[in-house]
C-alpha cells in the first residue's frame, strides 16, 4: 500500500514539476536551462540569506535574535497555508489527471494521500527559501551546534502538515457546495486574487514599516508578538519555535506528534469528502439559453479579432488571468502606493523630488531612473513567454490556417505589449504629476519603455516557440513549472544594464543624448527581434506539431 | 485534388515515420486512409496540412505547393484535427466568427446557422467550448472547417465522439461534397465506415503505403472471401 502511494506521489510530482526540464532533450539547451534555474534560484537564495543576515544581526544587537525563529516558523506556516490555497484546487480538482486516476484500481485514500503528499512537496520547495536558508544563516551567526541543524531539518519536514491540512480542508468543504462545472473559473479567480492581495498587503506592510534598522526591529518585534498570540491557534508554531530556540526534545516530540496525527486525520477526512467534490469537477454543466442574434455574425477585422481572441483566452482562464495578467495590473498600483509611502508621505517625497529635479537640471537622472524602474516592473508579466504554450494542443491551429506564422506571433504579442506598457504608463504619469517631475524626461522614458516592452514581448514569444510546453496536466503548470520564464527575467536583467550605465556614466550628458543612446540600444534590439521573427518563422514553427 | 509526391518524414535519424509516400486523391473522390496506431496516418495528414514539413518530396493541394505557396494551399482545404480541444475559453459563436474572418466567409450568418442547426448545436452557440462534451467540440471544429466551403476536406478521425445522427449527417455531407466534384480525405479506424463510404482506400503501416485502391481490389488482391477487417489485418500484419 505504502509502495503504491509512494509510486503515485512520485508520478504526480513528476507531472506537476519535473516534466519542465526533463522534456528538454537537447543537450546544450538543457544545460543552459539548468544554469538559468541555478542562477534564478541562487538569486532567491541570496535574497533570503541577505534578508536573514540583516534581520538576525539587528536582533542580536538587542539580544532578541530568538524572535527570528518564531518569525521564520510563522512565515513558513503562512506560506504553506497560502500556497496550498492556491495550488490545492488545481492539484485536487482541476488537474487533468483526475480523469485518468479515478478509473484506475487505486484505493480512494491512496489517491488522496498521494495528492496531499504532492501539496506537501510544493511547500517543501518554498521552505528552502523561507525556512532552510534563513535558519542556516541563523545557525551560522549564533554558532549553533549540529543538533540545531538536525532539529531544523525535522521541523521543516513536519511544519507544513497542519497548514496544508487546514487549507486543503477548507478547499474540500467549499468544493462540496460549489457547483464546480459552473463556477470553477470564478472560484479559482476569487481564491487566487484573495491570496495575492493578502500577500501583497503583507509586503506593503513590511516595506512601509522597515525603512531603517530601528523600524525593522519594531516590525520584527510586532511579528514576533503576532506569532506568540497565534500560539493557541497554531500549537505547531509554538512547539516548532520552542524546539528550535531551546533545542527542546519535548517540543520536537510534541510537534511531530501533532503533525503525525493531523496527517492521519487529514487522510481520513479527505477520504470521506474529497471524492464527493472531485466527481463533478470534470463533468460539463448546463448550458446558457441565451440565443445568438444578428450582431453576433458581424464581420470583423482579422487583426482585431485575433488579438481579441488572445485577450479572451488570457482573461477567461483564471490561472492565466491571475498569473499572467494580474501582476502587470497590480504591481504598478502597489509600486505607486509604496513609492509614496516608503519615503514618509507624498508631500515629503514631492519636496524631495523637487530638490532632485533642481539638482537633475537636464532630467537625465529622472529619465534613467524611470526607465530602470519600468524595466524592473515588467519582470512579472508572463504573457508572451507563455503565448504559444497556453494554447496547448490548439497551437497546431496556427499552422494550418492561411495566416503567415510570423504575423500570428506578432498578434499574440499585442496583449503582452499593452498590458506591460499601459499600467506602467498610468503609474508613471500618476507618480510624475504627484511628484512634479518635468514632462520631457517622463515622456522620453515612456518612449524607451514602449520600445523595450515590444522587444521583450518578441523575445518572450521566440523563447516560447523554441521551447513550447503544450502537454500539461493543469494550466497552472504553464506558468508555474515553465523554465522559459527565467529567460524572460534574464532578458529584463540584461536590459537593466544600459539604464544602470546611463545613470552612472552618462548623467553629465544632455538628456537627448542619453535618450538617443537608449533609443538606439532598445530600438536596435527590438527591431532585430522583429526581423528574427519575420525571417525565421519557419524555424520558430518547427517545435509546434 | 491532393497530390503527394515521394514524401518522407523522420522524427529521429534513421527511422522514417513516413517513407516515400506517393498518393493522388482525385476530385470527386472520397478517400479513406487506414492503418494501425503509429502507422504514419496523422504524420501524413499533418504534412498535407502544413503542420509538419516533409523532409523530402512535395505536396500539392489543388496545384498549390503546401511548402512554397502555403497561404494559397491552406485556403484550399478545411481541416478537422484528431483533437477538437481548441481555444476552449472562446464561445462557440466566437470561434466560428473568428474562422469566418480568417477565411473571408461571405454570408456567414446563413452558413453558421444552417450548419449548426444541422448538427443540432445552434441553441448552445453562446456557450464556451470548455463546457462542451468531446462530441460537441468535434461538431464545432467540423463546422469551422466547412464554413469557407473548401474544395478539399481533410479529416483526421472525424467520426470520433459524434452521436449516430451527426455521424450519419457527416457521411451524407461527405458524399454530397464528393458528388459536387470535390475531394474528401479522411483517416479512420472504423473499417465499416471506410468500406461503405470510400471510393478508394489507402492502407499505411510503418510509414509505408502498402495498398491503394478500391475495397473490391483489396479483397481480390488479399483475402478473397473476407471482410475489410480481414483484408486490413492481412495487409498490415504481413508488412
Amino acid at each position: 500500500m505504502l509502495k503504491r502511494i509512494f509510486s503515485l506521489t512520485r508520478v504526480l510530482i513528476k507531472t506537476n514539476i519535473g516534466a519542465a526540464i526533463a522534456k528538454q532533450t537537447v543537450g546544450k539547451r538543457k544545460i543552459f536551462t539548468i544554469l538559468l534555474l541555478v542562477f534564478a534560484y541562487g538569486y532567491l537564495i541570496f535574497i533570503a540569506g541577505a534578508f536573514s543576515y540583516g534581520a538576525i544581526t539587528t536582533l542580536m544587537v538587542v539580544n532578541q535574535h530568538s524572535a527570528f525563529i518564531s518569525l521564520i516558523c510563522l512565515i513558513n506556516i503562512v506560506s504553506s497555508l497560502f500556497e496550498t490555497f492556491i495550488t490545492s484546487s488545481n492539484v485536487l480538482y482541476l488537474s487533468k489527471d483526475n480523469d485518468y486516476l479515478l478509473p484506475l484500481p487505486f484505493m480512494p485514500f491512496e489517491i488522496v494521500a498521494s495528492k496531499i503528499n504532492t501539496l506537501l512537496t510544493f511547500s517543501y520547495f518554498s521552505e528552502v527559501f523561507f525556512g532552510l536558508i534563513p535558519l542556516i544563516v541563523y545557525g551560522y551567526l549564533t554558532k549553533a551546534s549540529l543538533l540545531f541543524y538536525i532539529f531544523v531539518i525535522v521541523v521543516l519536514i513536519v511544519i507544513p502538515f497542519v497548514p496544508v491540512f487546514l487549507a486543503t480542508l477548507v478547499i474540500m468543504i467549499v468544493m462540496l457546495f460549489v457547483n464546480m462545472s459552473k463556477h470553477k473559473s470564478l472560484f479559482q479567480t476569487i481564491g487566487i486574487i484573495m491570496v495575492m492581495v493578502t500577500t501583497m498587503s503583507i509586503s506593503i506592510f513590511m516595506s512601509n514599516n522597515a525603512s531603517s534598522q530601528q523600524d525593522l526591529l519594531i516590525v520584527l518585534n510586532k511579528v514576533n508578538g503576532l506569532a506568540q498570540s497565534l500560539y493557541p491557534y497554531f500549537p505547531t508554531l509554538k512547539f516548532a519555535s520552542e524546539a528550535l530556540i531551546n533545542t527542546s526534545f519535548v517540543s520536537l516530540f510534541l510537534l511531530i506528534l501533532i503533525s503525525a496525527v493531523s496527517y492521519v486525520v487529514m487522510i481520513l477526512v479527505s477520504n470521506k469528502i474529497y471524492f464527493k467534490g472531485v466527481v463533478g469537477s470534470s463533468s460539463t454543466g448546463s448550458y446558457s439559453k441565451k440565443k445568438v442574434d444578428k450582431k453576433d455574425f458581424v464581420k470583423g477585422s482579422l487583426v482585431v479579432r485575433y488579438v481579441a481572441k488572445e485577450f479572451k483566452c488570457l482573461i477567461r482562464k483564471p490561472v492565466y488571468f491571475t498569473q499572467c495578467v494580474l501582476p502587470s495590473l497590480m504591481l504598478p498600483a502597489i509600486m505607486a502606493f509604496t513609492f509614496s509611502q516608503v519615503a514618509g508621505g507624498i508631500d515629503k517625497l514631492a519636496n524631495d523630488s523637487s530638490q532632485i529635479t533642481i539638482f537633475d537640471i537636464g532630467g537625465q537622472v529622472t529619465f534613467s531612473v524611470l526607465v530602470l524602474i519600468s524595466i524592473f516592473m515588467s519582470m512579472y508579466t508572463y504573457i508572451s513567454i507563455t503565448a504559444v504554450s497556453r494554447d496547448g494542443g490548439g497551437a497546431l491551429f496556427m499552422k494550418y490556417i492561411p495566416i503567415p506564422f510570423y504575423q500570428q506571433l506578432i498578434y499574440k504579442c499585442v496583449p503582452d505589449i499593452l498590458l506591460t506598457f499601459i499600467p506602467n504608463c498610468i503609474m508613471f504619469v500618476f507618480v510624475s504629476i504627484l511628484l512634479k517631475f518635468p514632462i520631457l524626461p517622463v515622456v522620453l522614458a515612456l518612449v524607451i519603455f514602449a520600445i523595450f516592452a515590444i522587444g521583450r514581448s518578441f523575445f518572450g514569444i521566440i523563447i516560447d516557440c523554441k521551447n513550447p510546453k503544450h502537454n500539461f496536466t493543469s494550466e497552472y503548470q504553464v506558468v508555474k513549472s515553465n523554465p522559459s520564464i527565467f529567460y524572460d527575467i534574464a532578458y529584463n536583467f540584461v536590459l537593466l544594464i544600459p539604464s544602470v550605465l546611463s545613470l552612472i556614466f552618462l548623467s553629465d550628458l544632455p538628456l537627448m543624448v542619453v535618450f538617443l543612446i537608449n533609443f538606439l540600444i532598445h530600438g536596435a534590439l527590438s527591431f532585430g527581434l522583429y526581423k528574427y521573427i519575420e525571417n525565421k518563422d519557419f524555424e520558430l514553427a518547427q517545435k509546434i506539431y | 485534388m491532393i497530390e503527394i509526391k515521394n514524401v518522407s518524414k523522420s522524427y529521429t535519424k534513421g527511422k522514417k515515420s513516413v517513407d516515400s509516400l506517393n498518393l493522388t486523391i482525385n476530385n470527386g473522390e472520397i478517400f479513406g486512409f487506414l492503418g494501425p496506431n503509429g502507422a504514419g496516418k496523422t504524420t501524413t495528414i499533418k504534412m498535407i496540412t502544413g503542420i509538419l514539413d516533409a523532409d523530402e518530396g512535395e505536396i500539392l493541394i489543388d496545384g498549390y505547393d503546401i511548402d512554397k505557396q502555403s497561404m494559397e494551399a491552406k485556403r484550399q482545404f478545411g481541416f478537422v484535427p484528431d483533437n477538437p480541444d481548441i481555444f476552449l475559453s472562446l464561445k462557440a459563436i466566437e470561434y466560428l466568427n473568428f474562422l469566418c474572418d480568417i477565411y473571408d466567409v461571405v454570408e456567414r450568418e446563413n452558413k453558421i446557422v444552417s450548419l449548426t442547426k444541422k448538427f443540432e448545436i445552434y441553441d448552445v452557440l453562446n456557450n464556451k467550448l470548455e463546457s462542451f462534451s468531446h462530441g460537441m467540440r468535434q461538431k464545432i471544429v467540423l463546422i469551422g472547417a466547412l464554413l469557407h466551403n473548401p474544395n478539399n476536406w481533410i479529416l483526421d478521425e472525424p467520426m470520433t465522439g459524434l452521436d449516430p445522427k451527426s455521424s450519419f449527417d457527416l457521411k451524407e455531407m461527405m458524399k454530397e461534397h464528393a458528388d459536387e466534384g470535390k475531394t474528401v480525405f479522411f483517416s479512420t479506424h472504423v473499417l465499416e465506415v471506410a468500406e461503405k463510404m470510400c471510393d478508394r482506400i489507402g492502407i499505411i503501416s510503418k510509414g509505408k503505403l502498402l495498398f491503394v485502391g478500391t475495397v473490391e481490389e483489396a479483397r481480390e488482391q488479399f483475402a478473397k472471401e473476407g471482410s475489410l477487417e480481414k483484408v486490413f489485418l492481412e495487409i498490415t500484419e504481413n508488412a
